[in-house]
């Protein structure tokens, strides 16, 4: 039973996290992201002794997924906290930003206006790339789910195209010139060997493309593994049909068992046909603790 | 007390509105709460956002578009109601909406031509969560459907769509926005003070954005003048619809502690937004199909069964395997059943509901009619429930619904 990876995924990973600044991870809702997400930031942090984690959400959720010990230092970017900052680095001009922002209409516009909340969060992340990489230590994001995050990313040529010049508009420079960077930033696309994380997996690699995002790893997780063996369909068969019920119960679980399999394999079929770029497979974990389920994926990909 | 079921909580809800956690099969088990208001005798409609082939092949039509397309595959389960499906366009619906509400031809044209405005409607987030209220205002206002059931946009925060309303509501309501639609009084006093707030307001923007920026919101806001009133009572108006006591809430989520921590944050967010969940579903949950007490009497009956068609070594093989499958499929069922009993202590009195895991291997619409069957059993007739002949199936792997392909410039 081929339950470990191989060592493809560990060299890419590890050569991944050694040489990129900037390595942003997506997906479909419930593709096993944040996951992912951490396991890359602690293999980041035992190469290069230290790594930031970041996630854009309302409510953390990286924290519990890293070891109590683990050297990673994860920080969430909420849009209305980091305007602050952001306005002041954008005005040179830190305290009127603060008697500004304390304007119920200005609060309003930047709260309504998505791209401008976008555009926040993305220089946010542009500093914390810059003041870190000095010290050698990468920035790994855990992005919305794919349909927002490429919205995020699509963000500064949106902004690039509205604005011709302004702070905004060097700002959008800034970040579509780190994101493009072929040295510094990868994408990752995590996704499921299911019809529907698929089909979105394909979408956000050809719009990444569209963007000139061109390193990127599409990561499946959760492939099943085959218990049973396409030959045990025969006897499967035989047992259905003797007319004992329970038998009949457990052959029909068994058959969905191989199906299920075999559609996956599909999937990723699809997949690969679909994308030129590199596919990592990853084995299904049943383990319900995150915490514990990063270890796992952290010592298999080491 | 007696146990509330699941038709009791959708009975009469001419809304129901599933959130829930990305990845858990909201919309599939959205069709099928809408193929259950079908079958209770109501004009339903799936209200969707997912460009999902395997939800079209589910309902058997070959795409899913912003206007309602009826669905008749499954009839003989609804003699009495109709079920039908729409797919959200967010640009075409915004479109449709300037055609709508401009008539001048010119000034249609120049707002059209707005580069605010064509970000707004093709690139920027946020425009799917107006664009479904917009949606929804028209198909609750309408009298061609009595029972629409909601799946909500797959953003971050699946509240974003419910906040949406009031933000639109408060947003054109706003003076800095009062600042740029017709002037009143000119010269009088407050208009002079307000003049002078603006503008600060406005050079600050000019200086963060760049003046081109500013001229074309301008531009934009004035030219889309008409509109906000619109918007805003639209937004006041759909407020008070996901408000209204006959809509239900219901949470969809998927036994695992990460997708049940995301439900109990969406539960406490709907409230703070006054808005109550008054179910609950968990997804894809694993049953034991073999007790552990029953395993080795079954399994010896296998081997003797299978013993005259194969070789010992190979049934013997075959036996362990199946031993093997099982324990796996018994300890994700325990897990799962706990995590259920967790949500029911945190639900309180609300009714949590289970839905069994449909292996993925069988035909979109096996899976839509196992799920439903998993969940309304007591009130399906299975005579009405077997597959709908099959149609060929569709050679194409995904080529996109349609969704983005307006999208892309």
């Amino acid at each position: 039973m081929a339950t470990t990876v191989d060592n493809v995924p560990k060299r890419h990973f590890s050569a991944m996290v050694a040489n990129r600044d900037l390595i942003l991870v997506t997906g479909k809702g419930g593709t096993g992201k944040s996951t992912f997400c951490a396991t890359l930031a602690e293999l980041a942090a035992r190469r290069r002794g230290a790594a930031l984690a970041v996630e854009m959400s309302v409510h953390a959720r990286l924290p519990e997924m890293l070891r109590p010990e683990s050297p990673v230092h994860a920080v969430c970017i909420d849009a209305e906290e980091a305007v602050l900052p952001a306005l002041g680095r954008l005005l040179g001009l830190p305290t009127l930003v603060t008697r500004i922002f304390n304007n119920r209409v200005l609060r309003l516009f930047i709260r309504t206006s998505p791209a401008i909340r976008e555009m926040i969060m993305l220089d946010e992340l542009h500093h914390l790339v810059s003041s870190h990489a000095e010290r050698r230590c990468p920035v790994i994001v855990d992005l919305p789910s794919s349909g927002h995050a490429l919205s995020i990313l699509e963000t500064p040529l949106a902004v690039h195209r509205l604005l011709r010049v302004g702070p905004l508009a060097l700002i959008a420079a800034q970040v579509e010139e780190l994101l493009l960077d072929r040295s510094r930033c990868e994408l990752v696309v995590v996704t499921l060997p299911e019809e529907l994380p698929v089909n979105e997996a394909i979408e956000v690699v050809r719009r990444a493309q569209d963007i000139g995002l061109v390193n990127r790893t599409v990561v499946v997780n959760q492939v099943p593994h085959a218990v049973l063996e396409p030959e045990d369909g025969e006897l499967l068969d035989i047992l259905r049909s003797r007319g004992d019920a329970e038998l009949g119960r457990v052959a029909e679980a068994a058959r969905g068992e191989i199906d299920e399999v075999a559609q996956s394999r599909q999937q990723i079929e699809r997949l690969r046909l679909a994308v030129t770029d590199r596919i990592i497979e990853l084995p299904l974990h049943r383990d319900p603790d995150p915490s514990r389920c990063v270890s796992s994926l952290v010592e298999e990909l080491a | 007390m007696k146990e509330v079921m699941l038709p009791q909580v959708l009975d009469g809800a001419p809304l129901v509105v599933c959130l829930g956690p990305g990845g858990v099969g909201k919309t599939t088990l959205s069709a099928v709460l809408s193929l259950h208001q079908a079958a209770a005798g109501h004009r339903s409609l799936v209200l969707t956002i997912d460009p999902a082939r395997r939800l079209a092949d589910a309902l058997g039509v070959p795409i899913l578009t912003n206007d309602p397309v009826e669905i008749t595959t499954y009839r003989k389960m609804h003699p009495a109601g109709s079920l039908s499906a729409l797919m959200l366009d967010p640009t075409a619906t915004f479109d449709h909406l300037i055609a709508l509400l401009v008539g001048d031809p010119a000034r249609r044209q120049a707002l059209l031509a707005n580069r605010a405005y064509q970000h707004l409607s093709r690139y920027l987030a946020g425009t799917l969560e107006y664009m479904a209220v917009e949606r929804l205002h028209e198909l609750t206002r309408g009298d061609q459907f009595d029972a629409i059931v909601l799946d909500t946009p797959p953003t971050t925060n699946a509240l974003d769509f419910l906040e949406a309303p009031e933000r639109l509501a408060r947003f054109f309501s706003d003076r800095v926005i009062k600042r740029f639609m017709p002037q009143p009084a000119a010269g009088s006093w407050s208009a002079r003070l307000w003049h002078r707030a603006s503008g600060s307001v406005l050079s600050l923007l000019s200086r963060a954005a760049g003046e081109s920026f500013v001229n074309d919101a301008v531009g934009f806001v004035s030219t889309f003048g008409d509109l906000f009133g619109h918007f805003r009572a639209r937004g006041i108006a759909v407020g008070k619809t996901l408000r209204d006591p006959r809509t239900r809430f219901v949470i969809v989520c998927a036994p695992d502690p990460n997708r049940l921590a995301e439900a109990r944050t969406i539960d406490r967010r709907l409230a703070e937004a006054r808005c109550r969940a008054h179910a609950f579903i968990v997804n894809r949950v694993d049953q034991p199909f073999l007790p552990a007490a029953r395993a080795p009497d079954a399994l010896l009956r296998a081997t003797a069964l299978l013993g005259g068609a194969a070789e010992r070594e190979r049934v013997q093989l075959f036996i362990d395997r199946l031993e093997a499958m099982r324990r796996v499929q018994e300890s994700s069922a325990a897990t799962h059943a706990q995590a259920v009993e967790e949500l029911r202590d945190y639900a309180g009195k609300r009714p949590v509901f289970v839905a069994p895991r449909v292996p993925l291997g069988q035909s979109p619409r096996a899976s839509l009619l196992a799920l439903y069957v998993g969940l309304f059993a007591e009130a399906a007739d299975p005579a009405t429930l077997r597959e709908p002949t099959a149609q060929p199936p569709q050679p194409s792997p995904w080529t996109g619904v349609g969704r983005r392909e307006t999208d892309r410039p």
